[in-house]
């Protein structure tokens, strides 16, 4: 459906099964993959990503991302934040929040700051999407964490759309739902949990995949009136209220 | 009795079990005089209503009208007027659900569903303001909207669907009715044990029932005297600077998918 072949994406932030599956996607959609990742990711996970360029830096320096970026030409940006932990509120701690909202939060602003500027100085607009999850829109049990600073990151490429469209660049996130990735294991991996996933409208758990072709729609020509949104992709999981129990009944110690 | 002096009409509270009838005790338990109104079939019911506001030594009388008539409604705000002289306080309550879903529609089930619960409030809202903003003293409007404004339910889309409108008209009525100092909010109550629910198919059940209470936070359904005192905080003065807001009450029915 998309052909992206005149398109680099350069995949920003820390390696996930979750950004991999959204990099395959656009690979077949005939994008050049530019991964630039935190030195800090599990380098595990290259070996789930699509051929491409692959870039080690560090996240937390904004001037050396800039120096890494400029040798680089892309069209589309994606923002993989990459921090999801299941931890009740109770036993969350001062270290999680600092991991929580520096992987999450400001780690993402500043590759999608460095991302922006490279794109301006290339003078022909371009895209940035975040990557995110349907908790920073419907708290779930034990995502306290995850959810606001997903919440919060939302806010900030809200306004990063309203800053960035007088350069043509549209910014815009994919929430995804539950997906057979590694965030949902605690969920997916215990039996007798989401087994039957008859909370979710459309019957089944998404794939990476899912959030890859909807990555690619707002990455392509077709969505080129749609900047500041917040698509989820989510099967319609947030729509409604379920009467069961939750399938993830906590880590509460 | 803060609201001593006040003139409250309170829409849709002929029930003794209904939200409106809770509004009304609220207020005219502080002071307020009040104007209950209902549907004309309801009329032996309104006239009990007043008769116990009047026992609680409150100062009442009853309106009995069909809210998607334009005529009926002016002729409400005017039966206020002729009784108090003023009107300060418009809780615009009556509403009415049906459970059918959305390929169980039916052309009549449409069409009451609207009227009532988008067409009348309208009616209501615009004739009250009118009478406010004559007599320039400002003024308070509450309409009583749902969770369904942001949470939807299967078996309920056209309800949800009106709730929803309101949810967007008290956004636009609470900027349009700003410069003349009339906040309009509205409430979201969750699940009440009204006389409206009765009939809810997911009610029917002690093992329902206990479902429903089992998927809210607090684990219990709300009471009308919840929902009434949101109203009374909408129309106090510590809410004077408060005005488009939706406070849903729900025990927590709609923070999420699930409760804990």
């Amino acid at each position: 459906m998309f052909d992206l072949s005149d398109q680099t994406v350069l995949m920003i932030g820390e390696l996930s099964d979750l950004a991999a599956g959204v990099a395959a996607v656009f690979k077949e959609a005939g994008a050049e993959i530019l991964v630039v990742y935190n030195s800090t990711s599990d380098p595990n996970l290259l070996r789930l990503y699509p051929d491409g360029t692959y870039l080690e830096t560090s996240l937390y320096d904004p001037i050396e991302l800039a120096s890494t970026l400029a040798n680089y030409t892309f069209q589309t940006v994606v923002i993989s934040p990459g921090w999801f932990q299941h931890r009740s509120f109770l036993d969350s701690n001062a270290s999680d929040i600092e991991n929580a909202y520096r992987i999450n939060f400001e780690h993402a602003i500043y590759s999608a700051q460095s991302a922006a500027k490279r794109l301006i100085e290339q003078g022909e607009g371009g895209v940035i999407l975040f990557l995110s999850s349907v908790v920073s829109k419907m708290p779930t049990v034990e995502t306290n964490l995850v959810g606001s600073s997903l919440a919060s990151l939302e806010v900030i490429a809200t306004m990063a759309a309203v800053d960035l469209a007088q350069y043509g660049i549209r910014v815009n996130v994919v929430a995804a739902g539950w997906l057979e990735n590694s965030w949902a294991e605690p969920l997916l991996g215990v039996e007798g949990r989401m087994k039957e996933p008859t909370d979710i409208p459309l019957g089944k758990v998404g794939s990476t995949k899912s959030v890859g072709q909807a990555c690619c729609f707002l990455a392509s020509p077709m969505a080129e009136y749609i900047t500041g949104v917040v698509l989820p992709v989510d099967g319609g999981f947030t729509l409604t209220k379920s009467l069961a129990q939750s399938p993830y009944r906590g880590t509460r110690q | 009795m803060r609201l001593k002096n006040k003139v409250a009409l309170v829409t849709g509270a002929a029930s003794e079990r209904s939200i409106g009838w809770g509004i009304a005790r609220e207020l005219a338990s502080d002071g307020a005089a009040i104007v209950i109104n209902d549907i004309p079939a309801r009329r032996n019911e309104l006239e009990e209503r007043v008769g116990q506001l009047n026992a609680m030594g409150a100062n009442s009388v009853m309106a009995p009208s069909d809210l998607t008539e334009p005529a009926q409604v002016e002729q409400m705000i005017d039966a206020c007027i002729r009784a108090f002289g003023r009107l300060d306080i418009v809780c615009s309550n009556a509403g009415m659900i049906r459970w059918e879903s959305f390929l169980d529609i039916k052309p009549a089930t449409l069409r009451a569903l609207v009227d009532i619960n988008v067409k009348g409030n309208m009616l209501v809202c615009k004739a009250a303001a009118e009478q406010m903003i004559k007599r320039g003293e400002g003024g308070r409007i509450v309409v009583t909207s749902s969770v369904q404004t942001y949470f939807h339910f299967p078996i309920t889309p056209v309800y949800g669907a009106t709730k929803h409108a309101m949810h967007i008209f008290v956004g636009s009525l609470a900027l349009e009715l700003a410069p003349y100092n009339i906040t309009v909010n509205h409430i979201g109550p969750g699940w009440v044990q009204t006389q409206m629910n009765d009939t809810s198919p997911e009610l029917q059940t002690e093992a329902s029932i206990q479902s429903q209470k089992e998927a809210i936070p607090l684990r219990r359904a709300g009471t009308t005297e919840e929902m009434a005192s949101a109203v009374a905080y909408f129309i106090s003065k510590e809410a004077a600077y408060t005005t488009g807001a939706y406070l849903p009450i729900d025990g927590g029915l709609s923070i999420s998918k699930y409760s804990y």
